[in-house]
């Protein structure tokens, strides 16, 4: 039933409105300590999850984050939307300094900035049919007043995500949907107040691959028809290449290269990218196994490595890399990289 | 919106669906259905108050004894008899009442009447109580005589009086009631003026007349120390447990999950805080300091309803908090704060219905655990005394002698009442768990 093309996402977006601008974002945890150590010492260690990142959206785009798990991608799409308060930087949303912001403030600008999870089965309240979950965001920020006033909203929002008819589906709770249709109630739950941005969180990768498909190009009718700007986060380069505008690649809490799609898949400049599109599986039987693969593990985020944070594992690090870390520098053509060797 | 309803009632109703196929539990809901019932038609159930004494005699045994103890074969049952009017004046005399007695020998009889005179100076003025028998012998209870007028009198007459012993001529040791009321048949009461009696001018009044003989057998459990009907304290202390167990378990239940989640939601200091608080409480000996508390705070239903709640919640919130830690990390509760839930929304909507299982099973639970305390203070003699309970019943038990008289009708029904009571809830309560909380199958 569902499509497995995926109608291409890419090329570039006419429109130039900065919807989100990130500037330095930085999100530290501390690590939890008994009394004693909290007593003992005043360093306390962190885990740095997202340390000094950047970037803007604008209006209707996809961007891409794409990144290894653990390297505080999710973390950074949670802080973004303030789910998680950031230790530092500054996060400007439709002329908006979110930081600044009060409870109620926040409360309000949520209507037009929403998440969609990557697991489907946690992310639904699992004793609530799906009416009640896509009506409250509708409740909570009193858009109506009741549940029987949300029918309007519920059914176009239903319709929109093609789980027709609605009314077949309103009284369903998750467990009795497949793993497609409760993506698409999540995504129907993020849209129903209309937002203008959408963190969309590994929206697929729990997904069957047949689903993965039909849920991307619902995305991105949704973008181009509405302009939605989507950050669309994933350790899944083969599916952002296919939906992104942009992309960003992280590692260790900071963006290591950020372009337009097809430049940087084409041409990766950063090694980390590299290793990352050569470990993209290719449907060709003569090119078996992965390419050049990173050595090791990924660090610590608690003790990250000093200067480059990859030259532990990189294939071309020289003395300079262990010592000073490599700023995001600008190249060519809206290309930026943080290599000295790029 | 009536698809809603019906999803609903679905759910109720696939709950019921499975609660049917545990027989536990429905032993349980049965035996809770017939308490309840026996709870709510009390009245009907008895003709007496459990307020009411002097029904039989003291410790009197169940009246069915008489078919199935041949040594109880004709014990007496209480027989009363009262004339109220009219007056009855000396021109009457002497006035005579039939007593119909087909039982054997009571323990203890007593007569009350009143009587006043109207009597001329110096006359001789005067009249005797007696009983004749059917034999045709005569006991003369009570004498006196008068000679001048005289104020309302109350007369009391009760068989184990030392003057009247004396006056039957008794020794101590012999007992009036079994002496008069020893043969079956036809007695009479007799109001008789003295010899010489004549004067027309002398009125003598008697009136509120009462010869009360109590039975040794009584009703379905015979009587207390107090001739009180035990199976109308049963039936009324059914309603006290009742009430005691389902508004101690609500109050603590509710307590308790309203702080499981605010210290699991919130956490923090407040959570740090509470939490040993909690630790403090379930510290305490409960016994000790609610047999304090209730001496202090007096003996009152309510108070013990107060106090049995005030040592019950803890177990709720740690439980509730433990799963409310849990919850609180779920997606679903975070994409609500995504939304502009607040906490206080995200608590109500999210995190109380899914800890609802488990509280309502824990609920169910402490019913028992609520009956149990209000039992055990009651035996100790620290319950409501003007309220008959089933703890009350077993320290009257235990304090006039229920044990050195072997009156297992007296000892052995409130027992049984409490632990069926009991062991029915905790029925209950290990089927719902069963059924809502899978994981804690193992506690069965």
């Amino acid at each position: 039933m569902e499509s497995i093309e995926i109608i291409g996402g890419r090329g570039t977006i006419g429109c130039k409105k900065v919807i989100l601008e990130v500037e330095n974002l930085t999100k530290h945890f501390p690590l939890r300590r008994g009394i004693k150590g909290k007593l003992a010492s005043n360093s306390t260690s962190t885990v740095k999850a997202v340390d000094g990142v950047s970037f803007s959206i604008m209006k209707g785009e996809f961007f891409g984050v794409v990144g290894e798990s653990g390297c505080g991608k999710t973390t950074m799409g949670r802080t973004i939307l303030r789910l998680l308060e950031p230790t530092k930087g500054k996060i400007v949303f439709k002329n908006t300094d979110l930081i600044a912001l009060n409870t109620g403030q926040l409360k309000k600008i949520r209507t037009k900035m929403q998440i969609i999870y990557q697991d489907p089965y946690e992310s639904m309240n699992p004793r609530l049919d799906v009416y009640r979950i896509i009506s409250e965001p509708l409740r909570v920020q009193r858009i109506v007043k009741n549940l029987h006033d949300a029918f309007p909203y519920i059914k176009e929002v239903l319709e929109d995500v093609n789980m027709v008819p609605p009314e077949k589906y309103m009284t369903r709770y998750p467990y009795e949907l497949s793993g497609g249709e409760r993506q698409r109630v999540a995504i129907a739950r993020a849209l129903v107040l209309k937002p203008d941005f959408i963190v969309a969180d590994e929206p697929v990768s729990m997904l069957d691959v047949s689903t993965r498909g039909g849920i991307l190009n619902l995305m991105l009718k949704l973008s181009r028809e509405r302009g939605v700007a989507f950050l669309y986060i994933t350790h899944d380069l083969a599916t952002a290449r296919h939906v992104c505008h942009r992309i960003a690649v992280m590692y260790l809490g900071k963006i290591v290269e950020k372009g337009p799609t097809d430049d940087l898949v084409k041409h990766p400049l950063h090694p980390y990218t590299k290793a990352l599109i050569e470990a993209v599986l290719v449907p060709d039987p003569k090119k078996r196994g992965f390419g050049e693969v990173l050595k090791g593990e990924i660090p610590s985020p608690i003790y990250p490595p000093s200067g480059c944070r990859l030259h532990p594992r990189c294939p071309i690090a020289r003395d300079i890399c262990k010592e000073v870390e490599p700023k995001l520098m600008p190249v060519d053509n809206n290309r930026m990289v943080a290599c000295y060797f790029a | 919106m009536n698809k809603y309803q019906l999803r609903v009632e679905t759910g109720v109703m696939s709950f019921w669906k499975r609660y049917k196929g545990k027989p536990l539990g429905m032993i349980g809901l049965i035996i809770v259905i017939i308490y309840v019932f026996i709870a709510i038609f009390a009245p009907f159930l008895t003709p007496y108050s459990p307020k009411q004494i002097l029904l039989a005699d003291r410790i009197a045994a169940p009246l069915w004894f008489r078919y199935v103890i041949p040594k109880y074969n004709n014990a007496p049952q209480t027989v009363t008899i009262g004339f109220d009017s009219p007056l009855y004046e000396i021109k009457d005399m002497p006035v005579s009442h039939i007593i119909e007695y087909n039982y054997s020998a009571p323990k203890t009889f007593s007569l009350t009447f009143d009587c006043w005179v109207n009597a001329p100076f110096h006359s001789e003025a005067g009249f005797e109580c007696l009983i004749k028998t059917p034999e045709g012998r005569e006991y003369s209870l009570w004498g006196k005589s008068y000679s001048s007028d005289s104020d309302k009198q109350v007369v009391r007459i009760d068989s184990r009086d030392l003057g009247l012993k004396q006056r039957l001529g008794l020794t101590i040791f012999e007992d009036p009631a079994s002496k008069i009321f020893s043969s079956r048949g036809d007695y009479s009461l007799i109001f008789r003026p003295n010899p010489g009696f004549g004067d027309t001018s002398t009125r003598l009044y008697i009136s509120n007349v009462k010869l009360h003989i109590p039975g040794l057998v009584h009703g379905i459990l015979g009587t207390d120390h107090m001739g009180s009907d035990l199976w109308t304290q049963l039936v009324y202390g059914t309603r006290i447990s009742l009430v005691i167990g389902l508004s101690a378990a609500v109050i603590s239940v509710a307590v308790g999950t309203a702080i499981g989640i605010i210290c699991g939601y919130l956490g923090g200091v407040i959570d740090e805080f509470i939490m040993r608080a909690v630790d403090v409480f379930l510290a305490i000996p409960v016994l000790p300091i609610l047999i304090i508390l209730g001496a202090i705070l007096g003996k009152s239903i309510w108070n013990i309803v107060i106090l049995v709640s005030a040592f019950a919640w803890m177990n709720t919130a740690r439980l509730v908090r433990s799963q409310t830690l849990s919850l609180r990390e779920r997606i679903f509760i975070e994409a609500a704060k995504a939304s502009g839930g607040s906490d206080i929304y995200i608590m109500s909507t999210h995190i109380l219905p899914n800890v609802l299982p488990l509280v309502f099973a824990s609920m169910v639970l402490l019913i028992p655990t609520a009956i149990l305390t209000e039992a055990s203070l009651s035996f100790l003699g620290f319950g409501d005394p003007r309220v008959a309970t089933w703890g009350r019943m077993l320290h009257n038990a235990r304090g006039f002698g229920a044990f050195t008289t072997l009156a297992w009708w007296w000892l052995v029904p409130p027992g049984l009442a409490i632990t069926f009571l009991s062991l029915a809830f905790v029925f209950i309560g290990n089927t719902i768990n069963e059924i809502f909380n899978p994981k804690y199958r193992e506690r069965l």
